[in-house]
């Protein structure tokens, strides 16, 4: 009795194992990612990047992460990390962004291969008409005394410099000068 | 002086213009190669890397730093000795201005190369000036540097001008190059009451000006260490310690360049055993007013015991820096002011033993200043660990040996003593002496 419903398990389990195999086995589905940006309804809430996942016959990915990044030239160019949204079930996915800089923007959303989809990257650009305020820094205790200091000392660096020119010229002079005195007295 | 010593002075200042004999030669040759393996060595690490070099990530500050502090300090003595027996009119000054204000830019040519060394790459010297961060120290590092080498130079020309004229008359007609060259810079120099007039005040502003300025030369090197929070360097009395420090070893540099020059060029009848006295009284003074605030130092902050300083004190008086602290706390400071100040025989030669282990003791000191304070860790790491490597130690012996190159060439052009200098304090003296003695010849008591 044993011994047949053991029997029993280990032909249900490798059926089991070769229908998930075939899954497992099957070619990977190519998956597409659709990404624009719009503003937001709020100007100051900067720009809303979507995504949209699916596959080649339209159906939709969900349940994945999409990261997006800002392609930036800093030394080169390269991207600058800006979140990740996840899928619903919609295959949507969306990020709020405030562009530090106004102008043109580049955006690429990128999603990692999962179960059987591929890997997707998709790319927008648009034309930000609005950014994050200006990084202020906090203002250092004394930083008004500190300029004038700077200044001041400045000033004493220049004067010293004119004073060493002032004793190198002026000597130099003086001593031409009575030379030529001299020699005019000897012409005389 | 009568017109016979003033001869033999005139002889003797100009002596090594132009001669070229053996002795002259093989110096020249040996501190030439010295120089060669320092240059050699730098070529080696700009193509290599600091990687060549012991400096790490811990301890990113060693022979470099520590070298661009104590050349300069030279300088600032030089340039102080100077500076102050003009001012203060020392009758005795005339055989010693011209050395000093020589040794004195020498040093600071050697001393300001080293911060371009310890960059590495010396094109990222340009980052300083074209980024300028007016808050950090560098900038003005750099800033007071370029005036004080400025400054040193016009401050040894200046008294040079009427000697020039002296020089050409001494080389003749052997060298139809130099002549043009001696003519521009004599300015034709003749002599007259308005050329005297114009030289004195020229010679004055300087002596006035180059006080102050290597006072901020080496405050603002000081200020580099202090306003890093690092055990051992963020301390108040960090300028002035760096400014009496530089007095020091810098007078006692001259000491030792003068006994040698006095040795090469025979100049014993002109530099006496008087000039080393008074020399030795300047360093002893100097001695122990350094003594008196590197104390103040460790006291205050010995009996504070905050916590990034405490690991530092303990590595310099009892841990791995004690015996390089010992050595040149006794050897190098205290022994050496006595030896200097004792009475008995052989002044000249305790002179410059004395100078040349404050000299020594000087480097110890700012290998102490530098090191601990940088492998101490600010962070809950292990220790840093410096030794140099051979890159480092030809650097500075090739720096070190083109001091005395710069000097032996310079002093082939130029007179070793000043002659306009003496023939002024001599006349001053000629032009007191009576009425000195109509003042004693009232005063009754003689």
């Amino acid at each position: 009795m044993t011994r047949a419903m053991g029997g029993t398990i280990v032909v249900a389990v490798a059926a089991l194992m070769l229908a998930f195999g075939n899954v497992a086995l099957a070619d990977h589905l190519k998956a597409i990612c659709d990404v624009r940006a719009t503003a937001s309804a709020k100007l100051d809430q900067g720009y809303l990047l979507a995504v949209r996942l699916h596959t080649s016959d339209g159906k939709p990915v969900n349940e994945t992460a999409v990261r997006f990044y800002q392609l930036v030239d800093f030394f080169g160019k390269r991207e600058m990390y800006l979140g990740t949204a996840t899928t619903d079930g919609q295959g949507n996915a969306a990020l709020t962004f405030l562009p530090p800089t106004l102008g043109h923007v580049e955006i690429v959303a990128r999603s990692g291969a999962r179960d059987h989809f591929t890997a997707a990257e998709g790319r927008t650009t648009f034309e930000a008409a609005v950014a994050a305020p200006a990084y202020e820094a906090e203002t250092v205790p004394l930083s008004g005394f500190t300029k004038v200091v700077t200044g001041a000392v400045g000033t004493i660096v220049l004067a010293v410099w004119a004073l060493i020119a002032f004793a190198l010229i002026s000597t130099a002079r003086g001593v031409r000068r009575g030379a030529r005195d001299l020699a005019q007295g000897d012409h005389a | 002086m009568d017109s016979l010593t003033r001869k033999r002075y005139v002889e003797r200042a100009v002596w090594p213009i132009g001669r070229g004999d053996r002795n002259f030669w093989i110096s020249v040759g040996v501190l030439s190669a010295m120089v060669a393996a320092g240059l050699f060595a730098w070529i080696y690490q700009l193509v290599n890397g600091l990687g060549v070099t012991g400096l790490n990530q811990k301890v990113s500050w060693g022979f470099y730093i520590i070298n661009c502090v104590f050349f300069i300090g030279i300088s600032y003595g030089g340039a102080m000795t100077s500076a102050i027996l003009r001012l203060t009119n020392a009758k005795w000054r005339a055989p010693l201005t011209r050395i000093a204000e020589a040794t004195a830019v020498a040093a600071l040519v050697v001393g300001a190369v080293y911060p371009i060394i310890d960059l590495g790459r010396p094109d990222r010297f340009l980052t300083i000036p074209l980024y300028a961060q007016f808050g950090s120290p560098i900038i003005w590092d750099v800033v007071a540097i370029s005036t004080y080498i400025v400054a040193s130079f016009v401050f040894l020309y200046l008294p040079l001008v009427p000697d020039v004229a002296v020089a050409s008359a001494a080389l003749g007609g052997r060298s139809r190059f130099l002549a043009p060259i001696y003519r521009i810079l004599s300015l034709g120099w003749r002599g007259t009451p308005a050329q005297e007039r114009a030289l004195k005040r020229g010679i004055g502003i300087m002596a006035i000006l180059i006080i102050p300025l290597a006072v901020s030369v080496h405050s603002v090197l000081a200020l580099l260490f202090a306003v890093t929070a690092r055990g051992g360097w963020h301390s108040t009395i960090f300028a002035p310690l760096f400014v009496l420090a530089a007095m020091l070893s810098g007078v006692a540099a001259v000491i030792l360049v003068v006994t040698a020059l006095r040795k090469v060029y025979g100049l014993q009848e002109f530099i006496t055993a008087r000039h080393f006295r008074y020399l030795s009284y300047l360093l002893v003074a100097l001695g122990i007013g350094y003594l008196y605030f590197m104390i103040s130092e460790y006291v205050t902050e010995g009996y504070l015991l905050d916590a990034s300083t405490t690991p530092v004190l303990e590595a310099i008086f009892t841990g791995a820096y004690a015996p390089a602290f010992w050595a040149f706390s006794i050897g190098g400071l205290v022994f050496p002011l006595v030896l200097a100040v004792a009475p008995g025989r052989f002044p000249i030669a305790r002179a410059g033993v004395a100078s040349m282990l404050v000299v020594a003791g000087m480097w110890l000191k700012r290998f102490l200043i530098v090191v601990p304070g940088m492998a101490e860790p600010i962070m809950p790491w292990d220790w840093g660990r410096y030794s140099p490597t051979w890159v480092e130690v030809t650097i500075t012996i090739g720096s070190a040996a083109a001091i005395p190159l710069i000097l032996v060439v310079f002093f082939r052009f130029f007179p070793v003593m000043s002659v306009h200098e003496m023939d002024e304090v001599e006349g001053a003296e000629e032009q007191a002496r009576p009425q000195l003695q109509i003042a004693y010849a009232g005063g009754g008591d003689d």
